[in-house]
This record gives structure tokens, sequence and C-alpha cells, in this order.
């Protein structure tokens, strides 16, 4: 009996541990290295030195670094309302299409993945600049007498963010209205509800998981994406991921940066905590 | 017992695409009566039912709901409701909030629903489960939270897709009897459909035999069961031994003398009688008897080549020389032909039901014109 086990256990083994080597290798060591030096300090020659300390994690408290956080938190807020407004509508009219007018609308949301982020980011200073396209037609027009200041604001850093992880908020809602049984929706007709009582009492709730799971896809890069504040803000509104950018590439505190990331992770594990405690499925994260 | 109608259905029909699901469908339900929509699945039966609760347009024709047209009602403003053979329970909400859905959209008073949803679940004995999910109930049980669901809102009719039809046989039995009690209670106009006969001839007051989108026959359990009026209400509901026979002559009692390819009967005489004339005869295995000396007027002598146990009784297969297999029940305690025996068949001319050739061709004409044009694009009902 033990035998057998122990034969299991090893072409169990033998099975996984390719990927299970390179996914310690890849994965977990580093967030191991990151943890571990996120309890370290530093030397004047910015040098890692072992002396565990918790003054990266308290250094959140600095009121400098607080307000980035507070800027970061409302800009990803702010990222992910108007995904969903946006979203929602857009994941809806897809569920119910028809089949070839849902495939237009998928191949309409994935074609901008084949551009690089970064150029289509660029795509918008041309848009949204003083000179931008957008400005020339309103000047031309005669509806503006000087160029609307739109580069540059925390509002195009909110647009850049919709703009990029949109797709990940229609995609998990669209798959659980799609997967919404339509018999729910016939019953609650049938028992005397108007269209927008269904919606509010049935399809609402019952799509709560799409919505959560788009939260979490949508929120936590909201945090971390640097380059789109760096495009769209241009330094104006400085977002977690910038921060942890400059503790890296500019101040070589990584102990810091590792402890500002750390917060980060933690974050997204707590929220999808959440998710899969009120029901959801961590196939539906994992489906984008 | 002739009841004002509560719902009719003139001229009905029903078009998906090219395929016409619902023929020209005429239909009068009765209030307070509890009558069941019976035919194989595709024949239209469910289509008619959500077309009467406003989930389907029909194509053509008129349904009224107590005398008036329910063609511009969405279906939240019909007064009818419906229970859903998956029974589309909300999964979200429990048992409590489930009942009481209909009565809170439409904004009751909090103590008023209370008291309603009370005696809804004790109509269909559940309370108690006032807090559980549906997830968390059986089938049997999810069943009654769909009826409570519906008969809380008082509908003037309840109309029912095939709602035991995911329920275990002995469960079933016993929702039927229930679901027949709780109408009979109620007073409720139950409109029913189902895919089981037995099911149909046990608790119906009425039944609407379908098939093919035309409704072959409309009657009490037993005018169905004993005088079925088209080839096809014979053969679904029941079994039936079917002859094509040709009238001969008048006898006296008012039976006829028929000819059959392979011997002579005698059936109940047709109104008027015409000599040489085509007619469908059904017999009910039941109803056909066996004897070893020939019977005034029949003919029919053949080989007994089955000899079954079935508990309750014995079912025989006798095969005529023309290739014809008879079926014939004897109840238990009797005495049955045994196997390889030759016997002459027989029945009292007032048990075979006369079919009029005309109208059973007329039906087989319709239905072989549709299955061969439109075969295998059947719309097909779950």
């Amino acid at each position: 009996m033990k035998r057998a086990k122990k034969k299991e256990l090893i072409s169990l083994l033998a099975m996984v541990s390719p990927v299970s080597f390179w996914m310690a290798l890849l994965i977990a060591l580093p967030l191991i290295y990151i943890l571990g030096i996120s309890f370290c300090g530093t030397d004047e020659a910015h040098n890692i030195v072992l002396s565990p300390t918790l003054r990266n994690y308290a250094r959140i408290f600095d009121p400098a670094i607080a307000g980035i956080y507070l800027n970061s938190l409302s800009v990803a807020g702010l990222a992910t309302i108007f995904a969903i407004l946006i979203g929602y509508p857009f994941a809806a009219i897809m569920a119910n299409a028809k089949p070839f007018s849902k495939t237009l609308m998928y191949v309409a949301l994935m074609l901008p993945f084949w551009t690089n982020c970064v150029i289509r980011l660029y795509a918008w200073r041309t848009i949204l600049g003083s000179n931008g396209t957008l400005n020339f037609i309103l000047l031309k027009l005669g509806l503006i007498s000087k160029p609307l200041e739109i580069m540059f604001t925390r509002g195009a850093v909110v647009l850049g963010m919709v703009y990029t992880l949109l797709p990940f908020m229609v995609m998990p809602i669209s798959t659980v209205l799609e997967k919404l049984d339509r018999g729910l929706l016939e019953a609650s007709s049938d028992l005397g509800a108007r269209p927008a009582t269904t919606f509010l009492r049935v399809t609402l709730p019952l799509s709560a998981p799409g919505v959560f799971a788009g939260v979490i896809m949508v929120f936590i890069p909201a945090l971390g994406f640097f380059f789109v504040s760096d495009l769209m803000g241009g330094g104006t509104s400085q977002l977690i991921g910038n921060l942890v950018e400059r503790q890296f590439k500019e101040s070589f505190n990584w102990p810091f940066g590792a402890a500002l990331s750390v917060l980060l992770i933690a974050a997204t594990l707590i929220l999808v905590r959440l998710y899969t405690a009120s029901g959801g499925q961590l196939d539906d994260l994992g489906a984008m | 017992m002739s009841r004002d109608p509560i719902v009719e259905l003139a001229g009905v029909n029903k078009f998906y695409g090219e395929n016409h699901v619902v023929k020209n469908l005429d239909l009068c339900v009765r209030e307070g009566e509890f009558l069941s929509m019976l035919g194989p699945s595709g024949c239209g039966k469910t289509t008619t039912l959500r077309m009467i609760a406003g989930f389907e347009r029909q194509t053509d024709g008129l349904i009224t709901v107590e005398g008036e047209s329910v063609e511009e009602k969405e279906p939240y403003e019909r007064s009818v409701n419906t229970v859903f053979q998956s029974y589309a329970l909300f999964p979200h909400m429990n048992v409590f909030d489930n009942v009481a859905y209909g009565l809170k959209v439409k904004k009751e008073s909090k103590a008023g629903i209370k008291s309603r949803v009370d005696s809804a679940l004790s109509l269909v004995r559940m309370q108690g489960y006032e807090k559980r999910r549906p997830a968390q109930l059986s089938g049997g049980q999810r069943q009654r939270i769909a009826i409570a669901r519906a008969v809380v809102n008082n509908p003037k009719v309840l109309l029912l897709d095939e709602p035991l039809g995911a329920l275990d046989m002995k469960l079933r039995r016993q929702m039927q009897l229930e679901l027949k009690n709780l109408q009979k209670s109620l007073g409720i106009t139950f409109l029913y459909v189902t895919h089981d006969q037995e099911e149909a001839l046990m608790m119906s007051d009425r039944i609407a035999v379908m098939s093919g989108g035309v409704l072959e026959q409309i009657g009490t359990p037993k005018e169905i069961y004993e005088k079925p009026r088209t080839r096809f209400a014979a053969d679904f509901i029941g079994e039936a031994n079917m002859f094509e026979a040709v009238a001969r002559e008048k006898r006296s009692g008012g039976a006829a003398l028929f000819e059959l390819e392979s011997g002579t009967i005698l059936a109940g005489a047709p109104e008027p009688f015409v000599p040489g004339e085509m007619h469908y005869i059904s017999v009910r295995p039941e109803k056909t008897l066996f004897s070893s000396a020939p019977q005034d007027g029949f003919t029919l002598h053949g080989a007994v080549i089955e000899h079954i146990y079935a508990g309750s009784g014995i079912k025989c297969v006798i095969l005529l020389p023309g290739g014809q297999e008879i079926k014939i029940n004897v109840p238990a305690g009797f005495p049955a032909p045994e196997a390889g025996s030759a016997v002459h068949v027989y029945w009292k001319p007032g048990d075979a039901a006369l079919i009029h050739s005309d109208s059973s061709a007329i039906h087989n004409t319709i239905k072989n014109v549709d299955l061969g044009k439109y075969a295998g694009v059947g719309h097909e009902e779950s």
C-alpha cells in the first residue's frame, strides 16, 4: 500500500517536475528574492545590506509617498469605474449579438493587441495634443478659441488606462452574460417585472462575478502601469508603478521598491481571495 | 359543464423562418379546467404555451385571455404565470425571495407579501425552507417552489411546461396527484404541456392531442382513449391495434361488417353508412379478445407468437396470415393463449373506434408534405 503510494508520487513528480522547475526558477525564486530584500536596508553606495528592518514598509506612511498612493488609487478607481460604464453595455451587446456580429466585436476588441501598447498611446498623443487632430478640428469649426489642454493631465492618464485595460473588463462580463440562463429572464418577465427591473434584480446580481473579475483585472494593473502615466501624464501624475520603477532605475533603493511591489502583490491576492470567496471562478480570471 | 372560455386561440400560426411549427390552431381553454396539451416533442405544444405566456409572438391568428386580445401585451403585462420545465428559480435568492419575487415587483406591502408567501409555501408543503437557496434543494423541492412562485400571484391561468419532466418516476406519480389536488383546491385554470400520455390521462379534465403543429383531437381523457378520432391519437395514447377496413354491410345493434386484407370484423356502423368506404379501425389490446372457436362476423385467425408475463397481466402477440401483428392484454388471473397455439381474434363491436379515412388521409398528407420539405430543419423542442 505504502509502496504503491510512493510509486504514484514519484511518477507524479516526474510528470510535473519540468513545469515546476521552470516555475520555481523564473517566478518563485525572483518573488522570494523580492520578498527577502524588502526587509533589508541599503548603505550609502546603494548596496543592499542584510539588516532586518521594517523601515521600507513604514515609509509608506511618509506624506509624499502616501500622496502618490492616494493619487494612484484614485486614478485606478476612476479608470475602473469608466471601464465598467463602457465595458458592461459593450459586453451585454456582445453577449446577445448574433454569431457574426459577436465575432466582429471580439476582433475589434482584440485587434489593438497586435500593436504595441506604447505605440498606441503615442497615437493618442497625436490626437489629443495641443497641436493634435482633435484640437485642430475643434479650432477649425470655431467651437473653441484656443487649444484644449487634454494631454498631460490626470484625465489623460485615466483615459489611457481605460483605453488600455477595457478588454479586460469586457471579456469576463460578456463570458458571464453569455452563460446566463435566459429562462431566468423569462421567469422574471413572467412574474411581472419590466425589463429594467429584471436587469436590476436578476441580470446585474448574476453578472456580479464577471464585473468583480473585470475590476480585479483593471484596478490592479492600473496601479502599476507606469508607462501610461509617463506617456499620457508626462510626469504630472505619479502612480505606484512610477514609484516602484524609480526605486529600481533611478534611486537604486531596491529594498524600498521591493516593499512597494510586495504590497501590490498582497493587494492583488486579497482581491482575488475576496473574488473566490464570493463564488468567482479562478479560471474566469485566467481566461484572459 | 360548459364553463366560460378564459383563453382562446383562433387560427394561430407560428413560423420559425420556413418552419411551420403551429398550424392554424383553434383552442378554447375553459375557466377552472385542467387542460393538457399532449404530443411528441416538436409537435408545437411548448411553442403554443410560450405564445400564450408572451415569450413568442404568433405569426398570425388571435390569442385572447378573458376575452381580451394579448397581441400588444408583453409577458410582464399578462395575467398568466408559467411553471418552467427547468424551474428557472433565481439562484441568487433564497426560497422566500424567489416566491415573493412577483409580489415585490408589484410593490405589495411587506406584511401582505409575508402572509401570501407563507400560505403559498404551506400549499406546496415547503414551510421551513424559506432561507434555503435553490441549489440546496432536491429536484422535487425545487419543483414545489417553482409552483409556489407562480400560484402566489393568483394567476387567471397557470401555464405548466412539462413541470415533472426532470423528476424520477416515483416522485412524478406523487407530484401528479398533488398537482391535480392543488388545481382542484385553488380553482385556477391549468394549461399543462406534457408528452407523457399516462400523465395526461390521469390529471386532465380535457386533453388536446397535438402532432406536427396540428390539433388532432380535443376531449375528455375517456373520449380520447376510447374514441380516438385520428390515427395519430389512437396510436400515441396507449397501445392500439389498427386496421384498414372497408365497410361491407350493416348488422343489427348499430354494428357493421368490415372487410380487411386478412378477414372480416365487426365494429360500430359509421354514420352515414356508405358500403365500400374505407375506414381506420382502432381496438385497444385490453379490449381485444381471443377464443378457440370462430365468433360471428369475425374471421381473424392467427398464431400466438409472444406470451409475455408483465406482472399485472399477460401480453400476447398474434400474427395474422397477412403479416399484421395483433396485441392482446389479458389481466392477471384470466386464461391467456399459450405461445404457438392458434386462436381466433374478436371484440365487442362497441369497443372498436372508427376513424374516418378522409380526416386521417388529409392529416397524413399535411404531415408528409411538411416532413419531406423541411426534413432536418425541424424546430427542436426541449
